[in-house]
């Protein structure tokens, strides 16, 4: 079994995509000989040529803008936001443009745009490197959320939100780009749209998203130990968000838990226990569903403010045990 | 006021009528009417409460709207703004599609999901137009590259307003298709104001076209209410693109005859000043009447046949938009997604 | 000096304990060994003894509080005591700690102890106010018509759990798990419905409606829909129904074949043959009828439950009783009561029958159909004419 990097895995996508379609180009700042802020696009500049691997100034709202046109006229773009902070500045072109446009012109017009948001905590890079902003994309109809947790969901995701005709924002998280798998030297594709069981469990439903997945697996043999056994779900994609998996587990343990990077207030958790209890599952419910999120608080830089300010693995474990137990 | 940059060569007049023959001026005309005719109707429908939302009216401004759009031709795209009327009746010639997306009626452009705001026929290539302030300019460049990628023989204009050249958008897409030379033709509608502030206000630099050196790309500021110089202009500008030249900034000063949207009190102007835009010398449809029957082209008898022929014509959009279906609810989800 | 009581360490993993129960109030006597609280651990009920004897002196927790081990939960006071300023709660020593389990952080401890004295007094359930439940307890008790005010529940602050009903159950009924669910069905519309009924070739027969409608909620509960084999449930793939039906003094035993498939219309016109054990899609084979969903039609027996779980390779028996005249509850939240007309479903699911709280959404669903029969009639009208075309 072959094994690659998630950031290598990436890379792979996007080369597979080019081969296969002439259509898709990359924009973005330092993607060229510099390969990418974080590597991704190493070598698609010698590979594809300037006229597809588009290295930008710094323009954020201009590289947003140059993917929702050229998505408008029938090419692929991948738009890169070197860090997921910087989509602050292209905001209005992916959400009062790209997001809306078929809608306001009544399907006229598709906008087959990805954007990659490098995003997430643990670096030390502090406040204004560190957002996790799904949940910001998540709240507007015409776009799709992707959130791969895996280098083998990195690939496959990556090349099925190219292939997708509506714009995608695609939520990478730093520490994951060296994190190794198992990828497939195939171009598959991983549909949109399709959560994931990672482990089968009786005592409670563990829903996480991209660094937390990893986290919640270990928690997850953890709890295994004392005799608790954990349903692990990754959505991967968050809009639209496959929530009958989620539900049946629910109806199955009778206990939730959510939990993901971005802050707890507004967050990505609030739909999912949303969902479950406004469903089926609301009478399995045998305790109050939980979330456990990233503190209410800008990412600081100091290692210990920055751990404190994220979810970690025994607060994971905490908080499925007393789940659990009734302690809650 | 910003004139010297202007760059009216001799005989505008004979060179227009090379390009477009005289059957091409006279539609021109025709077509400033229509837009005329068209807007002072959508005025008053508005205050009888029989359209709802908001107006942004072209009224003034015609020549721009149709000197500009008659340098392109089938297969080239265009942008519009949130005062867009006269760009699509321009470009698409049909008063009942425009009327019916003003009215949230089926039978435009986008069964009552865009308005006054957003209408757009994208297959013609009128990529729409936009509520937001410069929010066409940064996706222009993509339309750009689309283009230069796929090596077509075709350019891409975009219109926005005085205000939209103060956003941030304005220099990251005019930077970033300068230094991909994209074949995008950049035409800046200076009606004197941003809603109410007087373009004097707003920029320190003698012309908004001046900016154009900040990008290493030509920049023309041109009277906007006169259709030959309007043509002329962006012609020029849309052979260059079309030759691998690059893009033009092209500012064309005109002015706004009706407030900024109908909730608009106009209490930063004088009414003498609003006047003063409307006499002969300035009204863009008197001057290139007065211009084509100087020239031989039209009569006077003509300019009154083609006046009538406006006013009927909106006279039926309006029928038509009226007793077109309203969107049916089912299908409020049907464009969300691909 | 007053005695205090200690809710002790009762082994190494043990960490808190809940105060079910005071056995004596303030103030009574008390001889030395008497129990004076019953407190719950991790295995079993256990209760406090009296120290000494003397006077049971104040108690420091409300029923309900989950209190950690090693601490003084209440004093004993001699007669000389009683009325005088009463010393601080004495501190629990930490020599005793469980080697194999991790010792509660002390900001828990601090927590527990907080919510359980002061803020307990709120926290915990009263008499009159609404009982703490979890939905999937709520619901279950609902099914099981157990009264939540009488339950005592497991969870934090006295939160009733899915396990205190069931457990309720149990000793409610001494019955063996799984329990027997039970539902009051309305049966005025059908009633009305019956009465305004032309007389024609066919009569409104609630038994076959039932029979009909028993069929259209096993295609939406399938996991109901089973048989057990070496131990496993095995889906089936259409409805069959197992019928007991007694008929002056015999009592026809047969299986209707793919009864999701028979229309309302045969069922009600074919409904009198059918009880003379006739029928095209009637078959009397003794495999297929052990392994079919049972249904029980009691009424003519004057019964009103089934009682036993079907002892065969079905997985559930359902039971319909007589129609008589019954207190029903009302709709709204408090525990009122109105008379009508009810018929008694019950179900007893076999082992390997699925949860309580799935054969109880059956049973809802079932309910809900006959409750609303004339919408059950135009969708089996609809039914018919889509098997026609």
């Amino acid at each position: 079994m072959r094994e690659l990097s998630y950031r290598e895995a990436l890379n792979e996508a996007l080369v597979q995509a080019m081969d296969a379609n002439p259509d898709v180009i990359l924009i973005g700042e330092d993607i060229g000989s510099y390969g990418g802020a974080f590597g991704v696009t190493r070598g698609l500049l010698d590979r594809y040529g300037p006229m597809r691997v588009i290295d930008t100034p710094i323009s954020e709202a201009g590289i947003a803008g140059a993917c929702v046109g050229a998505a408008m006229s029938g090419l692929r773009p991948v738009g890169d936001m070197q860090f997921s902070d910087f989509i602050t500045l292209g905001m209005e072109q992916v959400v009062l443009q790209g997001a809306r446009m078929r809608t306001m012109f009544a399907g006229q017009v598709s906008v087959p745009l990805v954007m990659r948001l490098p995003g997430g905590a643990g670096t030390g890079a502090g406040a204004q490197h560190s957002g996790s902003y799904e949940n910001w994309f998540v709240h507007v109809p015409g776009l799709k959320v992707v959130m791969p947790a895996s280098a083998y969901d990195a690939k496959g995701l990556l090349l099925a939100a190219i292939d997708d005709d509506n714009p995608v924002i695609f939520c990478e998280h730093k520490l994951l780009y060296n994190a190794r798998g198992h990828v497939p030297e195939d171009a598959y594709r991983e549909p949109l749209g399709v959560t994931r069981i990672l482990r089968k469990g009786r005592d409670l439903t563990l829903v996480a998203t991209s660094l937390m997945v990893g986290l919640a697996l270990e928690a997850a043999d953890q709890l295994a130990e004392e005799g608790i056994e954990v349903e692990v779900i990754d959505p991967r994609t968050l809009r639209p968000l496959d929530d009958p998996p989620i539900i049946e587990s629910v109806i199955r343990t009778g206990r939730l838990l959510v939990v993901h990077e971005a802050v707890e207030t507004g967050g990505f958790g609030g739909e999912v226990v949303a969902r479950v209890v406004a469903s089926e599952a609301f009478d399995y419910l045998d305790a109050p569903p939980l979330r456990l999120a990233g503190k209410e608080v800008p990412v600081p830089q100091s290692e210990v403010l920055e751990a404190a300010a994220l979810p970690q693995l025994q607060d994971i474990v905490r908080d499925a045990r007393k789940l659990v137990r009734n302690q809650v | 006021m910003f004139m010297q940059n202007v760059s009216v060569e001799m005989q505008p007049l004979h060179l227009a009528l090379e390009a477009l023959g005289p059957d091409g001026l006279k539609d021109s005309l025709a077509s400033m009417m229509l837009i005329r005719a068209f807007e002072e109707q959508v005025d008053q429908l508005y205050l009888a409460g029989r359209t709802r939302g908001t107006l942004h009216l072209s009224i003034g401004q015609e020549a721009t709207n149709v000197g500009a759009l008659r340098a392109l031709k089938s297969g080239d795209r265009f942008f519009s703004h949130h005062r867009g009327h006269g760009h699509a009746l321009a470009w698409t010639d049909s008063p009942q599609r425009v009327m019916a997306d003003i009215m949230g009626k089926t039978g435009g452009f986008c069964d009552g999901f865009g308005g006054t705001m957003h209408m757009a026929d994208v297959k013609s290539g009128f990529l729409g137009g936009n509520g937001i302030v410069a929010g066409s300019l940064p996706m222009s460049t993509g339309v750009g590259l689309a283009i230069r990628l796929r090596a077509e023989d075709a350019v891409c204009l975009v219109f926005f307003g005085d205000g939209a050249a103060n956003e941030g958008a304005f220099h990251e897409a005019l930077n970033m298709a300068s230094l991909s030379q994209l074949p995008v033709i950049y035409v800046c509608e200076n009606n004197s104001y941003a809603m109410s502030t007087p373009v004097n206000s707003a920029f320190n630099v003698e012309s908004i076209a001046s900016r154009a050196a900040a990008y290493g790309i030509p920049g023309f500021t041109i009277d906007g209410n006169d259709f030959l110089d309007v043509f002329h202009c962006v012609h020029s500008a849309v052979r260059r693109a079309r030759n691998g030249d690059g893009p033009t900034l092209v500012e064309a000063l005109t002015y706004r005859i009706k407030g900024h949207s109908r909730s608009d009190r106009q209490a930063y102007r004088s009414r003498d000043e609003v006047r003063r835009w409307q006499e002969p010398d300035r009204d863009p449809i008197l001057r290139f009447a007065s211009t084509l029957i100087h020239g031989g082209i039209l009569d006077e008898g003509d300019i009154a046949a083609l006046k009538a022929t406006a006013n009927s014509r909106v006279d039926d959009a309006v029928a038509c938009a009226e007793a077109a279906p309203k969107p049916d609810p089912s299908r409020l989800m049907d464009h969300v997604y691909a | 000096m007053p005695t205090p009581v200690w809710l002790p360490r009762f082994d190494t993993a043990h960490e808190q304990s809940r105060i079910l129960r005071w056995l004596v109030p303030e103030g009574d006597a008390v001889v030395a060994g008497d129990p004076l609280c019953e407190v719950e651990t991790d295995k079993v009920n256990m209760e406090l003894e009296a120290p000494v004897s003397g006077l049971m002196g104040p108690q420091r927790f409300l029923e309900g509080a989950l209190v950690p081990v090693v601490t003084a939960i209440a004093w004993v006071l001699s007669k000389e005591e009683q009325g005088q300023e009463l010393p601080d709660w004495p501190q629990g020593g930490d020599l005793q700690s469980g080697e194999s389990s991790e010792p509660v952080a002390e900001s828990e401890t601090d927590e527990m102890l907080e919510w359980a004295t002061g803020e307990a007094a709120i926290a915990v359930p009263r008499v009159g106010q609404r009982t703490r439940a979890t939905p999937a307890a709520r619901h279950l008790a609902r099914i099981q018509r157990l009264d939540l005010e009488n339950l005592r529940g497991s969870g934090p602050r006295g939160r009733v759990q899915v396990a205190d009903v069931q457990q309720a159950g149990l000793l409610a009924g001494g019955r063996q798990l799984p329990v027997i669910l039970e539902l009051q069905v309305e049966m005025s519309a059908i009633q009305d419905l019956q009465r305004m009924w032309p007389a024609g070739e066919f009569a409104l027969n609630h038994s076959a409606l039932l029979v009909f409608a028993c069929a259209k909620a096993l295609t939406r509960h399938p996991a109901l829909n089973v048989r057990r084999q070496d131990g496993r449930a095995v889906r089936h793939d259409r409805v069959d129904l197992a019928l007991i039906v007694p008929n002056g003094d015999r009592q026809l035993e047969a299986t209707i074949e793919a009864a999701d498939r028979v229309s309302i219309r045969t069922l009600l016109t074919t409904w009198p043959a059918l009880l003379q054990g006739e029928g095209p899609w009637l078959r009397c084979d003794s495999v297929l009828w052990r392994e079919s969903f049972r249904i029980c039609d009691l009424g003519d027996l004057g019964l009103d439950r089934v009682t036993a779980p079907p002892g065969e390779a079905a997985v559930a028996c359902l039971g319909a009783g007589r129609v008589v005249p019954r207190n029903l509850d009302s709709d709204g939240d408090l525990p009122e009561t109105r008379p009508g007309m009810a018929l008694t479903l019950t179900i007893a699911p076999g082992s390997g029958a699925p949860g309580e709280i799935q054969g109880a959404r059956f049973l809802e669903d079932l309910a809900n159909m006959l409750e609303n029969p004339l919408k059950l009639l135009l969708q089996g009208g609809q039914d018919a004419n889509r098997d026609r075309q």
